[in-house]
């Protein structure tokens, strides 16, 4: 490939497989967690969801905001963010800007509510919201996973900044494998060679590999700009640009200059306007923001999820007294532009949601098969080096990881749930986590076969999506029947993906699944 | 040219020779750093001082989003020039010079406001 000569492609080998050795398996835990995060919005109503005609925002909003408007401090009426909760509920979150003496950063300071469909109050907390995620989000599970995926729960900045290299290390090394393959192409039709030999493992790799160029790298590229994004590029263009005010950059970047005018005017219907942007977006609403409540440079702000044939998020904005439409606001800037459009396709390509559940799927499927493909590039490294010990028993802690990263995720969901009716779910649901990959790291102590251990650990996450469903529904979830005769169909697929996922590694583990049978054979390093 | 030939034509000319000829007489660690900190370092001057010198667009912000957009390639285009530059010394002039260029206009976007 592109003529290379023999040092160069010594170096790129070298680049492509110590990087993954150093930091593959933190990597193989981003890329793992992130095929699970694509689906958050369904984890999230599986696990806390109740029955929901309608989406909260797409219902009555109106008179409950007006509501409890009466019952904040006026002075948070500076802001009102709005979104959907797990079933028909509605958060509403009124604020005001300052600076949290706890964190000496400007913070949200004020009142979040969670409302039922009916308008009865459900949560309340005051003060400084985003610090605990229970004043904001329902499902204890879904901002688990999501956290473990953006920054591997680790504490802002430095999980940020640690995915963001995990990222630039992926670029590296889909470029550097680009690189390296002399013959691109024909590596996307390579048939693995039997046997079990060294040549079918690289085989499997370098096939997985192939396919998952495009896709790898775009991951990587968005992934790594939205982890750098906050922690450096943000605050050193700021820097440079607007003297280090952050908060200028923000407003001159995200929000759209009004004239002030505190004159105090009633906001229009709220449902008005956000059945108007509906129509407009052609998809429900996922988030509103409302300026300057009560008064006559009031604004209101609806974001929506890409439109059918649409890649960027829609964001309509309404003169709020008066509810006439202003425009269509641009990702970036007041009006579109290349950068615009460019810093608008992050969040689709990288979450892959622009084309509904089927660019999801997608998204999700390319994720686990990323996930092989650094599972099978540990492989091929371990066996090119298998008469070194300590390269065996890294090829071991390999196989833990690889199991034990699933069957921690797993266990935190059985810990979420049980903790859900009288626990803290938020509390639990990382150490669920915890324990089970500590139950992973013990059984893979213990057993010391390769062959023997993969049944162990396929029986045992076998074992736990088949009680996954069975605890969420006795732990006061949903019911079938229920989600049926609602046409509830998250937490009814979510749950009979489990039961057969489940079912299938049970099998498979017991030997009735037919595989292709597989010796392994000592050979030469190729 | 063997690494041999380019010390001694390095050493030849001073007082850059000087430096071209350290570079060589430890390839392997002038490439982890040219690689490593040194490409970091032109990606952060890059980035720094893309917005006084990329135009601001139709809606002025281009000169903003582009550089936190781009931020990983920006990265990634020094970092596989040190790892497949044959010439060392070339590689840490035009890695340096970059770098110095960038850092002078960021200089003088600081300070001229």
């Amino acid at each position: 490939m592109m003529g290379l000569s023999q040092a160069q492609l010594k170096r790129l080998t070298a680049i492509h497989g110590w990087s993954a050795v150093v930091l593959g398996l933190l990597l193989y835990a981003v890329i793992a967690t992130g095929a699970v995060a694509v689906f958050a919005r369904e984890i999230g109503r599986w696990s806390a969801g109740g029955v929901r005609a309608v989406e909260a925002l797409d219902g009555r909003v109106d008179a409950k905001v007006r509501r409890l408007a009466a019952q904040v401090d006026p002075a948070h009426l500076h802001d009102i963010g709005m979104w959907s909760g797990e079933g028909d509920d509605l958060y509403v979150f009124f604020h005001d800007h300052a600076v949290n003496p706890e964190t000496g950063e400007e913070d949200d300071i004020g009142s979040a509510f969670l409302v039922a469909d009916d308008g009865t109050v459900l949560n309340r907390r005051d003060g400084w919201i985003w610090s605990e995620p229970a004043n904001w989000e329902s499902s204890a599970l879904r901002h688990f996973l999501v956290e473990l995926h953006v920054q591997l729960y680790l504490p802002n900045p430095w999980g940020l900044i640690l995915t963001g290299v995990l990222g630039l290390m992926m670029m590296a090394a889909v470029v550097s494998g680009v690189l390296m393959h002399k013959h691109v192409i024909r590596d996307l039709f390579v048939a693995e060679r039997p046997g079990g030999r060294l040549s079918s493992v690289r085989d499997r790799h370098v096939l997985s590999g192939s396919w998952s160029i495009p896709f790898g790298f775009l991951l990587a590229f968005t992934g790594s700009f939205f982890s750098f994004a906050s922690t450096v590029s943000f605050p050193l263009v700021a820097a440079v640009a607007f003297h280090g005010d952050a908060d200028a950059m923000g407003e001159a970047l995200f929000e759209t200059p009004a004239p002030e005018d505190p004159t105090p005017t009633p906001l229009a219907s709220l449902d008005y306007i956000l059945a108007d942007s509906a129509r407009r977006a052609g998809s429900p609403a996922t988030y509103v923001s409302i300026e300057n409540y009560g008064r006559a440079d009031a604004r209101v702000a609806v974001w929506h999820d890409p439109a059918d044939g649409g890649m960027l998020y829609v964001n309509n904005v309404y003169d709020g007294p008066t509810r006439a439409f202003l425009g269509a606001r641009a990702p970036v800037g007041v009006d579109r532009s290349a950068g615009g459009v460019v810093y608008g396709l992050m969040a689709p390509l990288h979450f892959g949601h622009f084309a509904g559940l089927l660019s999801k799927a997608v998204w999700g499927a390319l994720g686990v098969a990323t996930c092989f493909v650094i599972l099978s590039g540990f492989r091929l490294w371990v066996r090119r080096r298998a008469d070194q010990p300590q390269w065996r028993r890294f090829g071991h802690v390999v196989q833990v990881v690889g199991y034990g990263l699933p069957i921690g995720m797993l266990a935190s969901a059985v810990a979420f749930f049980l903790a859900r009716p009288a626990a803290d779910p938020f509390l639990w649901t990382p150490l669920g986590f915890l324990a089970g990959a500590i139950v992973a790291a013990f059984v893979g102590w213990r057993e010391p076969d390769e062959g023997r251990l993969g049944r162990r650990y396929q029986r045992l996450m076998g074992a736990l999506c088949l009680l996954l469903p069975v605890l969420r529904i006795g732990m006061g979830g949903m019911d079938w029947a229920e989600a049926a005769l609602h046409g509830q169909g998250d937490a009814l697929t979510v749950d009979l993906l489990l039961l057969i996922a489940g079912a299938w590694l049970w099998l498979h583990a017991s030997g009735r699944v037919a595989t292709r049978a597989r010796r392994l054979h000592p050979e030469p390093a190729e | 040219m063997s690494l041999e030939k380019q010390t001694q034509r390095a050493r030849a000319r001073s007082p850059l020779g000087a430096v071209s000829a350290a570079i060589l007489a430890r390839p392997a660690l002038s490439r982890w750093l040219l690689a490593g900190p040194v490409a970091l370092a032109a990606a952060l001057a890059t980035m720094m001082a893309m917005p006084s010198w990329l135009p601001a667009g139709r809606a002025g912000v281009d000169h903003l989003a582009f550089p936190i957009v781009l931020a990983p390639l920006i990265w990634a285009v020094p970092f596989f020039y040190a790892c497949l530059e044959e010439n060392l010394p070339r590689c840490a002039a035009t890695l340096v010079g970059a770098t110095l260029v960038q850092a002078i206009v960021v200089a003088a976007a600081i300070m001229g406001d």
